[in-house]
């Protein structure tokens, strides 16, 4: 017997990120094919929201500290400089937690998203023990990549 | 003219930040709660809204919480309540609307979605959309 993990598909992210992009930050991103494009290995934001239920999993969404800072400037039609670190901390779970929820709707119920969790640092790419990455997004914002992945929980085996 | 006065209840300060903007730019006074306990406490203070924007997930009290405390007070009973969230699929927004929401607005969200909404709610003055 095969169990199955849930798994969106790369065009439900795209579509969701191209959504929540344009609504919240005024502009549209360029969509990539996932993986084209690394995120540089400077200091980066990354945010963490947790799916549980009938689906087990995380959505990570990451980007480059600077490119944070502008996404919050944008979400908070404020001028990047005058950025709080609580600002960026803020919009970017934000978006995590939009992203998120739409994940979740099309994962099997009941499922609970859980509140979202924001990590700044150097190479502080999240990991999460126990998953897999099913799926992935890049986008192009400002020209600056910003990734999305889905990690499940990977089935315990006897 | 009596203005509308609105609590937006959202852990985000970005996300009140935006509905802010869209509030006030059709005339309303906009006041603001991180969850629904600070949310309770502006009403308890003696400011109550014609209208709350409750996201779902937030610390300390969640935004069901808050819609099923606040239908549990008989003087609260003029208060709108709409929720803006990322809750999408259609079991939590029958939660909503049975504990007493009446409106639902997913995220993310259009300013002329949030406004339409209001309208149909009947909180819009007619010429406050430009």
């Amino acid at each position: 017997m095969t169990t199955s993990v849930f798994a969106p598909s790369e065009g439900d992210l795209t579509a969701v990120l191209t959504e929540v992009w344009t609504s919240f930050l005024g502009e549209e991103p360029i969509v990539l094919p996932p993986g084209l494009v690394e995120i540089g290995l400077g200091e980066r934001v990354t945010a963490l929201i947790s799916i549980t239920g009938a689906f087990d999993g995380h959505v990570v969404v990451e980007m480059a500290a600077d490119t944070a800072v502008a996404v919050a400037g944008a979400f908070l039609q404020t001028d990047p400089a005058e950025v709080a670190a609580a600002d960026v901390t803020d919009a970017v779970g934000e978006l995590a937690n939009m992203v998120g929820g739409f994940v979740k709707s099309l994962a099997p119920s009941p499922s609970s998203l859980s509140l979202p969790v924001v990590l700044r640092g150097r190479d502080s790419s999240a990991t999460a023990p126990g998953t897999v990455p099913v799926c992935r997004a890049d986008v192009l914002w400002h020209e600056e990549p910003v990734a999305v992945t889905v990690l499940a929980l990977t089935p315990t085996l006897p | 003219v009596t203005t509308v006065l609105a609590l937006v209840i959202d852990d985000s300060r970005a996300m009140r930040k935006i509905l802010a903007r869209i509030l006030g730019g059709i005339g309303f006074e906009v006041l603001e709660a991180g969850d629904g306990r600070e949310a309770l406490d502006v009403i308890e203070a003696g400011r109550v809204p014609d209208v709350c924007l409750v996201d779902w997930n937030m610390p300390v009290m969640d935004g069901l919480q808050f819609v099923i405390e606040v239908r549990s007070r008989p003087e609260l009973r003029a208060v709108t309540l709409m929720m803006v969230t990322t809750e999408s699929e259609h079991g939590q927004v029958v939660r909503a609307l049975a504990a007493g929401a009446h409106e639902y607005a997913f995220k993310p969200f259009t300013a002329d979605g949030i406004v339409d909404k209001l309208t149909l709610l009947g909180l819009v003055p007619s010429g406050a959309v430009a």
